[in-house]
Parts: structure tokens; sequence; C-alpha cells
């Protein structure tokens, strides 16, 4: 299987690991990600301002690219997978005919419905499916408890995305049980990481972070998984400036959940990317044997 | 007889109603008298004001008769409100009143324009119409239908308890049907009752009884209703019984069958706040007072058992601690617990439910604990069972088909005598399995209680040699049995089978597992090979590592998943030092001076599935290995020895032919089982066929026929995924077993469970089918009241007129995402905190939070939980949480005098009696109420965390509190939309029963004859419901008081000479009231109409091709009549 591949800026600079882990464990689980030849920014925020088409261009055109490739386009990045998904429902919106044909018409490419904007999790579930991965675990992350942090943009607005229940969710809970780890339960799952409104208010940031994190450390979780960079910058790197102010809060490691994943399919050294990280995870997986020390 | 006018002979009158200004507002009254004066046929026309006040009538009665009149048309409003008005007028008169018809001139006329030419106009036309349909009208007598004096209530909480007692209190017959084992519905769950705090149950309870006392009424608890036919006065119900398996005349409530119920379920009565028996009454002031047992279906771990063995029933058993009970039910089926215990492969436990939540109940390692924990205790045997036959039956073979087929028949009272060729019994136990899985004394342990049944043993007794068969027919025996097993060895087939050193598997083992020969000495420090991959191969390796081999490998020709042997043995195999070289066939036994030094293999791929449905190994060209060794053993496969029986039909592969039925050989009075008929099998297997046998030699000397053997089809109870996902993961008991330093000696490996493992473990079981079956409470039953085989029954009732009074349920609170999905235990709904609240509750009445039994000091209350949301869940207000969430509020702090309750409200609404002086009670009582809604609630280290809005201050409330109570909406039934499938009545949107109009037939449906009461019809408080149900009777009096009912004549009927009986109307017939039937020549066909079943709705008129169908007053000629006049000019 082939998938047409929509990286986005951030994995190719500070989500390397977001990224590279993603590729190779699809290659052990038997499908690629093929990059769009030519991509652009995915639009960073849906614009909600139905007569500002200018921010559809853009995610628009990364659809465009992708259906000369096929049918579907699959994304890891949480922000752009909401901006992609929902820029291609926009188009096709009751209603929306004139303006679709006024975009497409900018464009000067056809496009039509047959698209599906895919997370990389919904591949794996829908299209692999966790028994198939199951067989494919090298490395058991048996002992591991991982608390799986959604973040808003993957799971809302959820009529629009149905990507999962945004009170419950549980597609990355299920990854983590078919690696072995055991996914630790917490009612944050989600809530707003604090996301960009770190920029200019970053006290209120912060108090989003550590609600986050502070429910996710009493539920006895030992690291924190996520598929989205804001989340996990916010999530990981706050985690500095919550010790200055509490300095009796005990650090906790946010992975990306491919890096896991890859780490369970037996990925090692480099291409893991565990030096990337603020909060150190490399103790804790040599703690449970998941890596050499 | 009136004479009969041909249509242009009929003088009609037409009078033009102007409805004050409602027609003649826009329709120029003047003008239509005159345009109509000379239509043809009209001998009169006349206004007025209202036609239909008493003067408007009396100038239609009186021209009627002065003019001589013999039609009328009343130009008005619409028939459905005037049209029974006029006709009884003009009938009053002389006239028929199917002369009398309504031109509607208003709904469709003089209302929907302002243009009054136009309006006029078709004012005009339309009267024409009518007068055209009076010209072709024939006098009509209505239908009389006889009325069946018998109503039936559907459903029994406290309207349609209210509705039945009402009807039978005016003195019919009246038939209540409750799903429930008990009456009472949602309101016995109440604790106190608004605004006035009166106790639920003891405003309910003597209701209750009234209905139980009643000489007019017929209670039907725990029955449904299956299906309904007939028509008003003549309904047909039929009504299924489900059956409690306890006789409800025998019953006397003494609750002596719940106490020794081992098994414990949800009890729905306390919402899921408490737990119940499999047999049960809801509550103590039941009614009807009987207990019920629920089954659902059966175990699937009863199900997989081959021997049957009751293992739901025996867990439970060990659950409640009733460990002897436990064991006197597995040995119902199986004498063997001690050795099953231990090598049993288990099927129960791979059908087992729990696998799909989380590792199924150890029902093996259960079943050890119960026969250990006997001979722990101390045990008395039983004595030999009193022999009441005569009839002698020799078993030949001692092994676990030989020893089970004496027991069975032994308990039955046969003299049974055991052949066995070995000095000891035991057979493939004692010579196949080693000691370290099964100790002598385990098996001993099961021989001896078997043999205490009276069973009389010879043992170094070969058949062949110290007796044939045929001596034991000429010494009296009447039947034979034969279990000799298969204990033959196949051979591979390949060069280097007779080098010494090279052993078959089942040689190997005897000679150590009987100490026949002491092979330490040729094992010790040597290289072993064991060729196979079935049980005997893993126990043969394990075997040759306690004698002190070097180096044991095991070599099977396909991968692990194929391999037969148990999955835990092969495991503890590896654990201990095992090596297993998969897809690898041997080609040759490698030998130097007669001696092994090693095998020739060939490297397998996988093929296709073979029979078996394993997947077939194929050998790789040039992939030759070599495995050196010094000890080779073949543990291939077996096959019985059949050798001694020349003259019994045998199997293509060598087994002996028995009759499934009852495992009789192809000759009379010869039957055999276990291994000789099976092939190598399990334990299990050869009980299932000792028992099997036993069944069968009883039948055949009893000389009963042949019962073919049953084939039941059982009800596997299972659940459904979101059941499964709501159970809770707990961890299943590990087997304790001694430390792999230890496993150099033939020390047993498992330990078994301690008492309190086995009976944690044991209350992991989900109890799939309810009831196990374990007849626990039928021994406790003085009154003998309990028969496990009673089955459902149903019954058809004759009743004139139906209740529905179906009620409500609460929103399931698991789908409340934002609230917890029902994950958090201290967040509760209204229903809950009511059971909380009530003195008979979970708590005895006493605020105690589910989670861990504290006080909760703070309570927040939520309201419109799932009402009033029309974006995610239902759209309705559902009128009591406003009023009972101040009752909980006000009830919480009368008991908990320092508790905080905070009601979270979008509005107040309190329309109702007494109501808002209530609310304003609750109030100045202090509780809190923020207006807002909650976005979202979570529990974390102990606390529940509200997040919500208080929309006055516009401020972000976050709160810690205890315990949250949820107003959730108040939904139908279930079974509400199932009932209404059946009877064919409307439901709305959101599945309420709908009434006939919301304003003036608010108990009525669209069917005659069904009426409405209670919540069924809509969120409803206690009082109204009441109010309903008792309007709901009067209703059903009212038709009940008239001596016969009238069916409108307007039907269609039948032309027989046009009639061609093709049947076409039947089929749209909705009301089954066309049938075809054969005419007096016995051949063709024709149409017969069941009259009081046509409602007049004309399909088979349009339907009919040739014109046969016609209906009264409608024909096609009238129509087309009608038609020509509306297009005049």
């Amino acid at each position: 299987m082939r998938y047409p591949y929509y990286p986005g800026c951030t994995l190719y600079t500070k989500a390397k690991n977001l990224d590279r882990c993603a590729r190779q464990s699809a290659q052990i689980l038997g499908f690629e990600l093929q990059e769009l030849e030519t991509w652009n920014c995915c639009g960073a925020i849906y614009s909600t301002v139905t007569d500002d088409l200018a921010a559809q261009v853009g995610p628009i055109r990364n659809l465009v690219q992708a259906r000369k490739m096929g049918n579907s386009l699959v994304t890891l990045c949480a922000a752009c997978y909401n901006v992609l998904l929902r820029s291609h429902n926009f188009l096709f919106a009751p209603g929306n005919e004139k303006t679709r044909k006024r975009l497409l018409e900018f464009l000067e490419e056809p496009y039509d419905e047959n698209m599906k904007v895919l997370h990389y999790l919904e591949v794996l579930k829908n299209d692999i499916g966790w028994d198939k991965i199951k067989v494919k675990v090298k490395k058991n992350l048996k002992g591991l408890k991982v608390a799986p942090y959604y973040g808003c943009l993957l799971l809302r607005p959820a009529e629009e995305l149905k990507f999962d229940d945004p009170d419950n969710p549980k597609v990355m809970d299920e990854l983590m049980a078919t690696l072995g780890a055991e996914p630790i339960d917490f009612p944050f799952k989600g809530e707003c990481c604090g996301g960009y409104i770190l920029v200019n208010a970053p006290d209120i940031a912060l108090k989003c972070s550590k609600t986050i994190l502070d429910s996710i450390i009493a539920a006895g979780a030992e690291c924190v998984i996520t598929s989205c960079p804001l989340c996990q910058y916010n999530i990981d790197n706050q985690q500095k400036l919550i010790r200055e102010k509490s300095p009796g809060f005990k650090k906790i490691p946010v992975f990306y959940f491919t890096q896991l994943l890859g780490l369970a399919l037996g990925l090692e050294g480099e291409i893991l990317a565990l030096d990337n990280h603020y909060v150190d995870p490399k103790p804790l997986l040599i703690q449970k044997g998941l890596i050499n020390g | 007889m009136v004479e009969k006018k041909t249509k242009n002979q009929k003088r009609i009158g037409v009078f033009v109603c102007h409805c004050g200004i409602n027609i003649a507002g826009t329709v120029k009254i003047d003008e239509v008298l005159r345009r109509l004066k000379d239509y043809p046929s009209i001998a009169v026309v006349k206004d007025h004001q209202y036609c239909c006040s008493d003067p408007g009538q009396n100038l239609i009665k009186e021209t009627i008769v002065k003019e001589k009149l013999d039609g009328v048309v009343v130009a008005c409003c619409s028939p459905t409100l005037h049209e029974p008005t006029f006709r009884k007028a003009a009938a009053s008169t002389g006239i028929n009143p199917y002369l009398c018809e309504i031109a509607n001139i208003r709904e469709q006329c003089s209302w929907v324009t302002e243009d009054k030419d136009k309006a006029t106009e078709k004012a005009v036309k339309i009267i024409k119409t009518m007068v055209k349909k009076v010209q072709y009208d024939e006098p009509l007598t209505p239908i009389s239908v006889p009325i069946t004096k018998r109503a039936m209530v559907i459903g029994a909480g406290v309207a349609g308890i209210q509705a039945a007692l009402d009807i039978a209190n005016a003195g019919y017959e009246t038939i209540l049907v409750e799903k429930n084992p008990s009456i009472g519905g949602h309101m016995a769950q109440l604790s106190e009752t608004f605004p006035t705090l009166d106790c639920s149950q003891c405003i309910l309870t003597p209701k209750m009884v009234e209905v139980k006392q009643h000489p007019n009424i017929k209670l039907f608890s725990y029955s449904e209703v299956k299906g309904v036919s007939g028509y008003v006065g003549n309904f047909k119900v039929k009504v299924k019984k489900k059956t409690r398996y306890i006789l409800p005349t025998k019953c006397n409530g003494c609750g002596d069958c719940a106490i020794a119920c081992p098994v414990s379920v949800i009890n729905e009565f306390d919402a899921g706040l408490s737990k119940r028996k499999a047999v049960y009454r809801p509550f103590p002031q039941a009614v009807p007072n009987i207990f019920t047992i629920e089954k659902k279906g059966i175990s699937p771990c009863r199900v997989a058992c081959p021997a049957g063995v009751n293992a739901h029933g025996y867990v439970a058993l060990i659950a409640a601690g009733k460990y002897q009970e436990a064991l006197d039910l597995e040995r119902q089926a199986n004498p063997f617990a001690s050795v099953c215990g231990r090598v049993c492969n288990h099927p129960c436990e791979s059908n087992c439910n729990r696998n799909q939540v989380d590792k199924p109940i150890a029902i093996c390692s259960l079943k050890r604990f119960i026969a250990d924990y006997e001979l722990k205790k101390g045990r008395q045997l039983p004595p030999p069972v009193e022999k009441v036959k005569f009839d002698k039956v020799a078993i030949i073979g001692g092994g676990p088909a030989g020893l089970a087929c004496a027991y069975f028949l032994a308990k039955k009272g046969y003299p049974v005598t055991i052949f066995e060729a070995l000095p000891e019994l035991g057979g493939m136990l004692i010579t196949g399995i080693p000691e370290f899985r099964l100790p002598r004394p385990a098996i001993k342990a099961d021989i001896d209680y078997i043999l205490a049944h009276g069973i009389d043993v010879k043992t170094n007794q070969t058949l062949g040699k110290d007796f044939t068969i045929e001596d034991l027919f000429n010494r009296g025996y009447k039947a034979v049995f034969l279990a000799t097993g298969a204990s033959k060895g196949l051979k591979l087939g390949v060069p280097g089978e007779n080098l010494s050193g090279v052993y078959q598997v089942l040689d190997f083992l005897r000679f150590v597992n009987l100490k026949t020969k002491d092979l330490t000495t040729e094992v010790n420090g040597k290289r072993v090979a064991v060729i196979g991959g079935g049980n005997a191969a893993v126990d043969a390796a394990r075997t040759a590592l306690r004698l002190g081999a070097k180096e044991v490998s095991i070599i099977y020709r396909r991968s692990r998943r194929e391999m037969p042997a148990n999955e835990w043995e092969i495991e503890e195999a590896e654990k201990e030092g095992v090596k297993i070289v998969y897809l690898s066939g041997p080609t040759k036994i490698l030998g130097k001076d007669n001696k092994v030094i090693g095998i020739e293999c060939q490297k397998m791929e996988l093929g296709p599935p073979d029979a078996t449905g394993r997947r077939m190994p194929i050998p790789i060209p040039k992939s030759e290995f070599t495995v050196e060794t010094d000890i080779v053993i073949l543990a291939v496969s077996q096959a019985p020895d059949t050798s001694l029986f020349p003259d019994l039909e045998k199997t293509r592969w060598g087994a002996i032919v028995v009759n499934p039925d009852n495992m009789m050989t192809s000759q009379e009075g010869i039957f055999a089982g276990g291994d000789l008929v099976s092939g190598p099998a399990t334990v299990i297997e050869a009980v299932a066929a000792g028992r099997k046998a036993a069944e069968g030699i009883e039948m055949y000397l009893e000389g009963e026929e042949l019962k073919p053997a049953e084939k039941p089809n059982p009800e596997i109870a299972q659940f459904t995924p979101e059941e499964y996902a709501l159970f809770k993961k707990e961890p299943r008991a590990e087997m304790p077993k001694i430390p792999l330093t230890e496993r150099k000696s033939f020390k047993e490996v498992e330990l078994g469970f301690s008492e309190e493992e086995a009976k944690r473990e044991a209350q992991r079981c989900l109890n799939c089918s309810v009831c196990c079956e374990c007849m626990e409470c039928v021994k406790a039953c003085e009154a003998e009241a309990i028969d496990h085989n009673l089955k459902d029954e149903s019954e058809e009732f004759e009743i004139g007129s139906l209740v529905l009074a179906t009620g409500y349920e609460v929103l399931d609170k698991k789908i409340l995402g934002p609230y917890g999905n029902g994950k958090y235990p201290d967040v509760i709904d209204g229903l809950q905190f009511e059971r909380i609240l009530s003195a008979s509750g979970p708590t005895s009445g006493e605020v105690r939070r589910p989670s861990d039994g504290k006080v909760p000091k703070r309570v927040v209350f939520v309201q419109c939980a799932g009402s009033r949301d029309p974006e995610n869940y239902m759209p309705y207000c559902s009128k009591v949480c406003c009023m009972y969430t101040a009752k909980h509020a006000l009830l919480y702090k009368h008991r908990v005098h320092d508790g905080e309750a905070i009601i979270f409200y979008i509005d107040v609404r309190t329309g109702g009696k007494g109501f808002e002086e209530f609310y304003k009670r609750a109030t100045d009582e202090g509780v809190i109420y923020i207006r807002g809604k909650v976005s979202k609630i979570f529990e974390q280290n102990g606390k529940v965390t509200v997040w919500g809005a208080d929309t006055l201050t516009g401020k972000k409330v976050e709160l810690d509190c205890d315990m949250v109570v949820l107003a959730t909406a108040m939904v139908p039934t279930p079974q509400t939309k199932t009932l209404a499938t059946i009877l064919k009545t409307a439901l709305d949107e959101q599945g309420w029963l709908v009434e006939a109009h919301p304003k003036l037939r608010p108990v009525e449906t669209m069917t005659a004859g069904f009426y409405l009461a209670g919540a069924g019809q809509g969120p409803k408080d206690i009082p109204e419901a009441v109010a309903q149900a008792s309007a709901a009777a009067s209703k059903v009096v009212a038709l009940f008081s008239q001596k016969e009912l009238q069916h409108a004549p307007i039907i269609a009927g039948v032309d027989d000479d046009l009639c061609s009986g093709c049947g076409l109307c039947v089929g749209v017939c909705p009301y089954q009231a066309r049938e075809l039937e054969l005419k007096e020549d016995g051949k063709t066909k024709k149409i017969k109409v069941v009259e009081v079943l046509c409602e007049g709705c004309g399909a088979c008129s349009a339907a009919c091709p040739s014109g046969a169908a016609q209906q009264k007053n409608l024909t096609d000629e009238q129509i087309q009549a009608m038609v020509k006049a509306g297009l005049e000019e």
C-alpha cells in the first residue's frame, strides 16, 4: 500500500522524530508514505471566516497535489490533519458550489470529492489493524505506563472530523495496548494544551499545560504520547517553567506516538531521535529495558 | 323500508352556513344562493349565520319536513367537526343520516383566499359536487359489532395500576400485563415524592396489594405482549408468560432459595448500586410476592465441555465458599475432579466469555482446588450404591473411559466388573502421564471415589489371554464395554528405527511412570531427541530432563501454532530447558555400532491446510541437516490395537465403529468407547464417552427404544461489546509452581490455589447465563416450588380495549460523554440517588457515596442532563427533574446537616400545585442554585470536579465535590418501540406514544380502543400519570357501557358478478377485511368482505381491475358525476 503523504513544516524541523519514526514504522508494517512532490504550508489554523478564500487556497493546493497521486492523503501533525480535512469538507459543503468553482479555477487544477484526508492513526487502526501490528512487535512495551494525550485538533469539531469520541478518545490507547504498554486514563485527554496562546499569554498556556501534566502524573503515568507538535512542545518544554514555579514538580517525558511505535517495532538509535526532547526520555526507557544505557 | 328514489327524483335541500365571518367574510353568500337556486335536484337553498347552533339546526329540520326533502347538503366547515351534528339533526326528521353530506367551504375555500369572487366561485362548485353525491347516495345502516367487555392494561407502574383498578372497580374484568417480576414500576424505587414528601412506597404498596386482591383483575407479571389482532371491542392479544422456574402456587416467598444461590449479579431495582442473586425478588413488598430465577441461555464453558460438566455451576459455588457442593456438582458429570483439575485441556477456558475482557477464569485449577480441599479436610467416601439392577456389565479396560462408564452404571445400581490387564487401574493416567504433572495420589483419590460406589475389579486380566468376550457372556454378563485404549505406537517409516536407543514414547513413559525399567543410567548425561508435537512428546521431553539428560530437544515438522500439545505445557517445557526445533522432519535415524548417534532431518515449509485444518508441512529439497543425539523417542501418534476384535466393524484407520447414539458396536450387547473408538484423545473426552456408553448400556438393558443422541442447540450466553467494556479488568490468579531449580525430581510442578486465591478467582466469573443451574435452590426450597425444566407459556386473550402504560427509563448516563460516560462511580443518576435516599435502598437511607461509602459533604446536582439539548441528546424538557432535584437537595440537607447542596440549572420550572412553594423551601433551607450548564465532570484523587458556567455573573465555575447527581432525561422504555410495532400505533420522533389530539383527545390513540396512560406518552410526574390513567380508564368504561358498537357503513363491498377472484384486493387491504373463498362450484374463487373490519379506506377499489370492489356512497359512477359537476362552467 502506498499513501500520498503530507509532512507539514514542523515535521521537517522540530518534529523530525514524529516524521521519521512514522515513515520507518510504515515500512515495517507494509505500507509506504509517499511524500507529495510539492507542498506548502497547510495554513496552520483553519479559517472560520467564510469569505476569506485566500486562507483556503493553501490547504486546497496541497489536496490538489495529493489527488494527482491517489485518493487519500495521510498526515501526522494534528493541526495539518485538522486544517486539510476541514478545507476539503468546506469545498464540498452544500451551498459552496460557487466558491468551489472559484477556488479550483484560481488553482487551475482539477479536484473532486473522492479524496480522504486520513490521520496516520486511522491508517494504523482501519487499514492495517491492531492484530497485524501486534504480530510485528519486536520489543514489547510491557510495563510502560503511557498517558495518551490527544489535544484538541485531532478530536474537534467531532462531527466534522469523525476521528474519535471527543470525550472519551480511544485510538492511541488501543495502539499503546497493542504494543504491550499500559494506557493510562486521565480526564484531560482532549483538553487544550495552551496552543499558540503561549505567544501572547504565557501564563494561561502554562496553566493549561500544568493542569494536564498534574493529572497525568497523578494518574500514575510514566510518560506521555501526543500526535501534535504544538502539544508536544507545550507539554514537554513548559515543564521547565513549571519546575521553576513549583520546585516539587516531577518531570515526565513526552513522546510522539510514532516514537513508541517505532521502538516497539524494533527501530533503534538515531531514527528515534531521543535527544530531541526537553525532558530526557532515555532514563525511563533504559529503566524499562527498552533501550541500552 | 324507505322507498328508494332514483337520483333525479331526489329533492335536495342546501343550507349555507356563514360561520360568522369565517365563511361569509369571503364567500358572497347571496350570490351562492342565487346561483344554486335552479340547479337540478335542489329543492331549496337557505342560509344561516351559524347552522350548527340550535336555531340553525332547527331551520334545517323544519325545512326537511316542510319541503319533504330526501337529501341534505350543509355547506359549512370540515366534516370532521360537524358531520355527526348535521347527520343527527337530519336523522331526527326521519331521513337516512347518510343522505346528509357536508360541503366544506371553509378550510380549503374561504380561509385560504381573500379574493371574494374566486372564493364564491369555488364554494358554488364544491356545493354542486356534493349535491351530485347526494343524488347518488344510498340510505345506509350502521353495522353493529358486539363488544368483549374485558380490558387489558399493559405496564403495571403507578399509571397502569391506577387504570386497572378504575376499570376493575367499574365492574369489568381487567388483565394487567407487566414485563418485570413485580408490579410497581419506577414509583416503587423512589424515596419520597414532591412536593408533599410522602413516602413513595407507603402510598404505592396499598394499591399494589389491591391489584393482587381485586377479583376483577388478572395479573400477568413477568409477561410480555407478543401479538395483537382484531378491532375495537374485539381484540385478540397474545401474551408470553416468561417462566420464573418457580411455581407461583407453591412459592411462599420465604427467600431460602436466594440464600442458597451462589450467583450474584447487578441489582436493577437498586439501579445498579447493589447485587442480587440469580433467584430474586426485586424488593420485599413485591407483588406477586414470589421469587424468579433469571436465565440467559447457557454459559459457554458448559457448552464447551465434552462431558457436559457444569463449570459455571461449580465456579459459582466456589465463589460462594461452598466447596463440597461445588465438588458434588462437578462429580455429577465427571468423577475425575482431581485428575481433570490437573491435566484437562479445558476447552471451557478457551470458550470463557471473560476472554473478551481480560483472561479466562482458571476453571481447571479451580476444579483441582475443590478436589484437593476435600482431601485436605479429610473425606468420607460415599457408601456403595445398592444394587437394584440384576443385569451384570463387564468393562474391559480400567482407564478413564472404563472407570467413568463403571461409575455411571454403578450409580444407577448395576453390578459392574472392571477387567484390567495391568496390576492396577488408571490406564493411560498412570502409564502415560508423568508424576510431575499428575501425581499418583491424585489419581488414586478419584479411583477410590469411583470404586466406593460398589464396583468389582479384576486386575491382571488380559483380554485374549485370560478371558474372551464370549466367556463373559457365558458367565452371565449382559453387556460388555470395551475401553482398551490406543497404545500401539506408530512408526515413522524411516531407516534406523530399530537401532538401540530408539523408544516409542508410550514405552518410554510407561517404564518411568510404572518404574518397570530404570532408564536413569541410560538417559543421564545424554542427549535426547523427541520426535512429535503432542502432549506425550512434551511429557517425554520433560521426563528425560528429570532423568538427567544433558540436552533435550523436540523435533516437530510444523510451527508452534500447529503444535497439538497444550500451550501451557510447552511453555513450562521451554522454561525447564527443552529446545524445540520447528519445521523439521526426520528422514533417517543415524547409527553406529547399532547405537543411535543422530537424526538426519529435512527443513519444512507450510503448505495449504490439510483435513485437520492445520497447514501441511512440505519438505524443502536439499535442506537436510543432522541433529546429534544419543536417544530418540518417537512420539508421532498412537493407534488402537484392535486385533482382539476381529468380528467388530472398524474404520479405515483401524478404530472400532460405534453407533454414536448409544456407543454400541456392530455386535449387539458389545459397546466401546474412549481412545479405542476416537483414537488418542483427552481424559475429558474419555469420560464423556464412558458416560454416553453407560447411558447406552442402560437403554439397551432396560429394553428402551434407542433415543437418538440429543443434539441440543443451546442459546450460548453472550454479552454485547458495550457490556464487555463495562467489566473491570481483574488479573487472573497465577498458579503457584515449584521453582525451576526443583524440577530435577518428579515432584508435582503446580502447587494449587489457596482457598483465598480460589475464591477470588471464582469471583471473577461473569455469570454469563445468570443462573448457573447448580440446583442449590432446589435443595433449599422446602415448598418444592422450584422446577428448572419449566418453559415459557403463551396465552391468548379476547379483550375489548387496551390501555398502554409502558412508562419511561432514565437516559443511560453512559452516553453522556462530557459527564464521564458513566465511568465515575460517584457520578450517579437521579434514580440511583432515589435508591440511596430510600430506607429500603443499598445504604438503608443513609447518604453514602458508591465509591467508598463516605458521607458526601458537598453534592452537585446537574439538571437537564440530556434534556433540552437538541444538538446532542433530547430536545424536550423532562418535566420532573426541576422538582425532584429540589427534593433531592432538600432531603440531602435533611440527612447530612453540614452538607452543601449545589444545583446547576437552565431554568427552574415549577408549574404545578405546591411546586413553586416547594422550590422556595429548598432555597430557604440553603440549597444553592447556579444558573448555567455543566461542561465537564471528572473524578481524580477521590474528588469529583465539576466545570461549569454561572451565566448570571458570566463567570466560569470550577467546583470540587464528593458526589454528582445527574438529573438524566426521561426516555421511553425500549419495550415501547417493540410494542408500538406490534400494536401498529404511532410513536413520535423521540419514541413516545402519540395521542390522537394533543389538546382534545390526550388519552386516546389513532386506533379506536387503544388508550394511553402515564409516562409512555411523554415525561410526566406521578399525579399527572395517575390522572391520565383514570381518564383512560373512564374511556374504557364509556366504551364498555354501550350494548354494542356501531361501525360506519361506508365500506367497500364486492359485486359478485364482476369479481374475477383475482385476489389483488386481499393484498392491499390493510385491515385484513377481504378474504378469498371458493364459490359454490368449488372451483373458482370470489371475494368475501368481513364488513366489521373494513375501515373504508378505498385501497381495494383503487386496486380492483374489474370495478367489482365499490365503496358504498363513493362508487366510481358517483365520483365521476361529482368531478363533472365540479368542472361545469
